[in-house]
């Protein structure tokens, strides 16, 4: 069996997942990136992104992130999201609703486009995440 | 003597109310338990934010217009976290009266020339300062019936955008902690600017942890820049957390109280019951043996 790593994913509704892995994929601002064991200490923010954990037992987990931040030191590494979902429990019509409105509010309003623009975003990679999961194409 | 008829009405009166209260206390019961559990999944997330973001602006090099102490203390502003409904003890009032005693020994001049205004979040907490006339700035009524992160999050990044663009210079947030079911502990404090010192004592770090060389991506700026916005909303998020479940703690004892009023009182009026009963009895058996006696000497 190969090395393993303890991992942790928190939002502020609540632990996602905890136990020991393998490796953990995480979508870095400056792209994605894949922590291993005995990885150096490191802290970096995310983007709205993937992440993709291998479990001790080889199992493959993908999660949406909405932005955050991780942390890895001594084989310990937690991932702080806003939003964190399994791929299997994204509401896809909560996520096209959040994309219609977001798209909505874009038009119309000149105000607040960042902050609309994120929203966007997020709701896009939560249904292009599933999509790929509905066609086996996870990675 | 009070009429019997009166008594057995209020008794059934009482004997409801002690219906309602009992069931408002388990119904706040089972709210508790639910908001226990959401206060306490936020924790180590809380936990973690405030770790690393101690751990950044030890680092006193790094700048952040969130950390920017102000040369002179023009506005501020006050966020206070009532509750939405009633029936929960003095849970409003206290934390109420705490803020008002702050405001009047600290910033009794802002107050009077006006700039100072507060944020309401609660109606009770809305009705309190209303009717008091301080100046209420932005009131969030009805916040607790769906108590969510986005909303809180909306919040309180408008906060963060005045006082970036220099509206405040200083933000404190007064709410209840949760301490156990039946004892909250009001706490006021100054969450903008941030204060540094403060974040790494309550942290209590020892010199080992310096010690880690961690590698910053894409560096301690940008990460401090992301961070510390992310940290203000988990501060207000927890204190909402915490405020929600200390209302139902309250409620849930005051309820207990009511019950347990409701019942003594039931008991005194059964008292007074029994005893008028008695002495309408009595009243009625000396008729009828006088009224005997009357017939029997004609």
């Amino acid at each position: 069996m190969a090395d393993t790593f303890q991992a942790q994913i928190l939002t502020p509704d609540g632990k996602r997942f905890e136990g020991s892995v393998q490796a953990v994929q995480v979508p870095g601002v400056g792209g994605s990136f894949e922590m291993r064991v005995d990885h150096a200490p490191i802290i970096s923010t995310l983007a709205i992104g993937r992440a993709r954990v291998i479990t001790d037992t080889t199992e493959l987990l993908y999660f949406a992130i909405s932005g955050g931040f991780v942390e890895m030191n001594d084989n310990n590494m937690t991932l702080l999201a806003e939003a964190a979902e399994r791929v299997e429990e994204i509401d896809v019509e909560r996520a096209e609703r959040a994309k219609a409105r977001a798209l909505e509010e874009l038009m119309k309003r000149q105000k607040d486009k960042e902050v609309m623009l994120r929203a966007l975003k997020r709701a896009e990679n939560r249904l292009s995440l599933k999509e790929q999961q509905l066609e086996g194409k996870l990675d | 003597m009070a009429n019997l008829r009166d008594i057995r009405n209020r008794i059934t009166s009482v004997n409801n109310t002690q219906q309602i209260t009992k069931a408002m206390k388990m119904v706040a019961a089972a709210k508790l338990r639910k908001a226990q559990t959401r206060m306490n999944d936020t924790r180590p997330y809380a936990a973690k934010i405030r770790e690393v973001v101690a751990r950044l602006v030890k680092n006193a090099s790094i700048d952040n217009e969130l950390l920017r102490i102000p040369e002179e203390n023009k506005r501020l502003l006050y966020i206070v976290i009532g509750s939405d409904r009633g029936l929960c003890g003095a849970f409003n009032n206290n934390l109420f009266k705490v803020v008002e005693s702050r405001i009047r020994e600290n910033h009794s001049s802002f107050l009077r020339s006006g700039t100072l205004d507060l944020v309401c979040i609660g109606k009770k907490s809305i009705a309190y300062f209303k009717k008091r006339g301080y100046p209420i700035k932005e009131s969030h009524p009805g916040f607790f019936d769906n108590l969510n992160y986005t909303e809180a999050v909306k919040v309180i990044e408008q906060v963060m955008e005045e006082f970036t663009a220099g509206s405040y210079d200083e933000v404190y947030l007064a709410h209840n902690e949760f301490k156990s079911i039946i004892a909250q502990t009001r706490i006021v404090k100054k969450i903008l600017p941030v204060d540094p010192a403060a974040l790494i004592a309550e942290l209590n770090m020892d010199d080992s942890d310096e010690a880690i060389d961690y590698i910053y991506e894409p560096g301690d700026k940008e990460i401090l820049d992301r961070l510390l916005p992310l940290y203000l909303k988990i501060q207000l998020w927890s204190a909402l957390l915490e405020s929600n479940a200390s209302e139902q703690g309250a409620r849930m004892a005051a309820m207990d109280n009511a019950t347990e009023n409701a019942k003594e009182l039931e008991q005194e009026l059964r008292l007074k019951y029994n005893q008028a009963r008695q002495s309408a009895i009595t009243t009625e058996i000396s008729e009828i043996v006088s009224g005997a006696q009357a017939l029997k000497d004609v």
